[in-house]
C-alpha cells in the first residue's frame, strides 16, 4: 500500500503535469480524436507500468518517449501512420526544466479559469471545500444538504475538472529544435538572416 | 465504461483524505487493481489536490455567490431560474468581449490594449497569439496581411506567439525590436534599458542602432542604445520575472528595495525605504501582487522592521528603536 501511494504521488507529480502537452503533440500526429485519446489513455498506462519508475523524473521527455515508442509500433502494424510523421514526432523534444516551472503556473491560471464554468451549486460546494476549508459536515449543515449529497456534488466537480484537463491540449508554438541547439544559435550574435529563420520555422 | 471508472475514481480521491485505516486500504486495492484505474486515480487527486493552491492566490467566486441562503433556492422556482439566466448571459458576455478584439483586430488601424496601475491584463488577438499586459502598461497592435506589429508604447508585457512564417510577430518598444515566428517572450520597457526575457523557442532582437542578436528560450538581454547584452537564465530568475503574468510577485535573494520597488509598480502611492541599511536587506518570497501588505507584515514580524503611514499617505519603512 506505501508503495502504491508513493507511485501516485510520483505520477501525480511527474507525469500527470504533462498531458496537456502529449495530447497536444499527439494532436498534430493523429488526426482522429478517437485515436487521440487511445493513443493518450494508453502512453499513461504504459507510463503508470513502469517498473523502475522512481528513476523517472522528466515526465514529459519520457511520455514522449513512450508515445514514440507506440506510434511506430502502430505505423508497422497498421500503417496508421506515415513515417514522415513519426519524423515529425521526433522532431518535438523539449526544454525540460523550464516548460515544468511554467507549467505549474498555466495549469492553475487555466484552473482559475475553469471553475467558474462548473454547474452553480457543484462549483458552490467545491469552493467552501477546498478554498475555505470546510468540512463536508460542515458544508451539509450550512446548506440543509446531506453529506452524501455534499459528496456528490464534490465528485462531480472533480470529474468536470479530469475531462475538462483530459481535453486540454497545450500548444505547440512554433516548433521547437532541441534546447543545444537553440543555445548554440545566441550565442552567434548578430547575422541574422532570412535562411536561418527558415532554419527556425520550418515544422 | 471508462466514464464510470473516472466518475468512481473523483468519489474515491475525495474520500481519501476523511477516510480511516481501512477504507484507505480498499482504495489503494482497487487502484492497484489495473493501469486504468490507477491513471483515473491519480487523475481526479491531482485534480483535487491542485484545487488547494487557489486558495494561497486568493480565489474567490464572484460575489453572487456568497450568499449561502439564495444557494439553497430551489432551481425550480422563479427567482432560481432567473439567478441561473443571469449567470448564463454574463457568461455570454465575457465570451463576447473576448471576441471583440478579435473581430476589430481585422481593421486596418491599430487596436490599443492598455491597463491601469495594479491591473494585470490577458488580452487573445485574432491570429491566436496571447498577450499579457502588466501594471500601467500600453501595448499597440496593428495586423497586416504581412506583419504583426506590436508597440510596447510603456511598461511590461508577455507574449505568447501563434506559430506564423508567413507573418512575422514584431514587437517595438522604442527603438528595440524584437522578432519572433513563435516563441513566448516578456518585455520590459524601463526609463534606460528595454529588458528581455525568453521563455519559448527563439527571437531576434535590434536595437537602434541597427546592431542585431538572436536570443533564445532561457535566455535574457538587456537592450540600451547601441548595445545588447545577451546572458542565460537560471530557472529563479526566469520565474521572477515571469510571475506576474499570475499576479504574483516572486524574490528569491532581492533587497528589500528591490522587492519593494516591484510592489510599487502596483500601488497608488508608494513604500518608502529611506534607510539604506534597511533597503539592502536580503529577502525571499512569493506574494500576490496586491499584497503589500502581507509583505509589510512578514518585514514586520520577521525582520523587526516598523511600518509607518506617514501624512502624505506613502507607506514607509524604519528600523525599531
Amino acid at each position: 500500500m506505501h508503495e502504491i501511494r508513493a507511485k501516485l504521488d510520483w505520477f501525480e507529480a511527474v507525469i500527470l503535469p504533462h498531458q496537456a502537452a502529449l495530447r497536444g503533440r499527439l494532436s498534430r500526429i493523429l488526426r482522429s480524436s478517437q485515436d487521440l485519446d487511445d493513443t493518450v489513455s494508453e502512453v499513461l498506462a504504459r507510463a503508470w507500468s513502469t517498473e523502475d519508475w522512481a528513476r523517472v523524473d522528466h515526465g514529459r521527455a519520457y511520455l514522449f518517449h513512450i508515445a514514440r515508442n507506440l506510434i511506430i509500433d502502430e505505423a508497422r502494424r497498421d500503417k496508421i501512420v506515415s513515417f514522415e510523421q513519426i519524423a515529425d514526432l521526433e522532431l518535438l523534444q523539449s526544454h525540460t526544466i523550464l516548460e515544468d516551472q511554467l507549467h505549474a503556473r498555466s495549469e492553475l491560471r487555466w484552473l482559475q479559469d475553469f471553475l467558474p464554468q462548473l454547474p452553480r451549486q457543484c462549483r458552490h460546494v467545491f469552493h467552501m471545500r477546498r478554498v475555505q476549508e470546510k468540512s463536508m459536515r460542515e458544508i451539509a449543515e450550512e446548506l440543509s444538504l446531506s453529506v452524501s449529497t455534499v459528496e456528490k456534488h464534490l465528485a462531480k466537480a472533480v470529474l468536470l475538472i479530469m475531462r475538462a484537463r483530459w481535453q486540454r491540449e497545450e500548444t505547440i508554438l512554433g516548433p521547437r529544435t532541441a534546447g543545444t541547439a537553440d543555445a548554440r544559435a545566441t550565442d552567434e550574435s548578430g547575422h541574422r538572416s532570412e535562411s536561418s529563420d527558415t532554419r527556425y520555422s520550418s515544422s | 465504461m471508462k466514464a464510470d471508472i473516472e466518475a468512481k475514481a473523483a468519489t474515491l480521491a475525495i474520500r481519501l483524505p476523511d477516510a480511516g485505516e481501512a477504507e484507505r486500504a480498499d482504495i489503494m486495492a482497487w487502484v492497484a487493481q489495473n493501469p486504468v484505474h490507477a491513471v483515473a486515480f491519480a487523475r481526479a487527486e491531482s485534480a483535487w489536490k491542485d484545487s488547494e493552491r487557489l486558495k494561497a492566490l486568493g480565489f474567490d467566486l464572484p460575489a453572487d455567490e456568497d450568499s449561502a441562503d439564495e444557494v439553497i433556492v430551489p432551481v425550480e422556482t422563479g427567482k432560481g431560474i432567473s439567478r441561473r439566466t443571469v449567470v448564463l448571459s454574463s457568461v455570454a458576455a465575457i465570451a463576447l468581449a473576448g471576441l471583440l478584439p478579435a473581430i476589430r483586430m481585422l481593421g486596418p488601424g491599430p487596436e490599443s490594449f492598455s491597463t491601469q496601475l495594479g491591473e494585470v491584463r490577458e488580452v487573445r488577438l485574432a491570429d491566436g497569439s496571447v498577450l499579457h499586459i502588466n501594471t500601467d502598461s500600453e501595448v499597440q497592435v496593428t495586423f497586416s496581411k504581412d506583419r504583426r506589429l506590436l508597440r510596447l508604447v510603456r511598461g511590461e508585457a508577455s507574449f505568447d506567439v501563434a506559430h506564423d512564417t508567413a507573418r512575422p510577430f514584431d514587437v517595438e518598444a522604442g527603438d528595440t525590436v524584437t522578432r519572433a515566428v513563435g516563441t513566448r517572450f516578456t518585455i520590459r520597457r524601463r526609463e534606460d534599458d528595454v529588458e528581455l526575457t525568453v521563455t519559448e523557442g527563439i527571437v531576434s532582437v535590434r536595437d537602434g542602432t541597427g546592431q542585431e542578436a538572436r536570443v533564445a528560450a532561457g535566455h535574457g538581454a538587456q537592450i540600451t542604445p547601441g548595445a545588447i547584452a545577451a546572458a542565460a537564465l537560471d530557472p529563479q530568475t526566469i520565474a521572477r520575472r515571469t510571475a506576474w503574468q499570475d499576479r504574483m510577485l516572486e524574490f528569491d535573494g532581492l533587497t528589500i528595495g528591490e522587492a519593494v520597488a516591484e510592489f510599487n509598480r502596483y500601488r497608488p502611492l508608494p513604500i518608502v525605504v529611506a534607510d539604506p541599511s534597511i533597503a539592502s536587506l536580503r529577502v525571499g518570497g512569493r506574494f500576490g501582487v496586491a499584497e503589500s501588505d502581507k509583505f509589510l507584515g512578514a518585514l514586520q514580524a520577521g525582520f523587526g522592521l516598523k511600518v509607518i503611514e506617514r501624512a502624505d499617505g506613502k507607506v514607509e519603512i524604519l528600523s525599531k528603536q
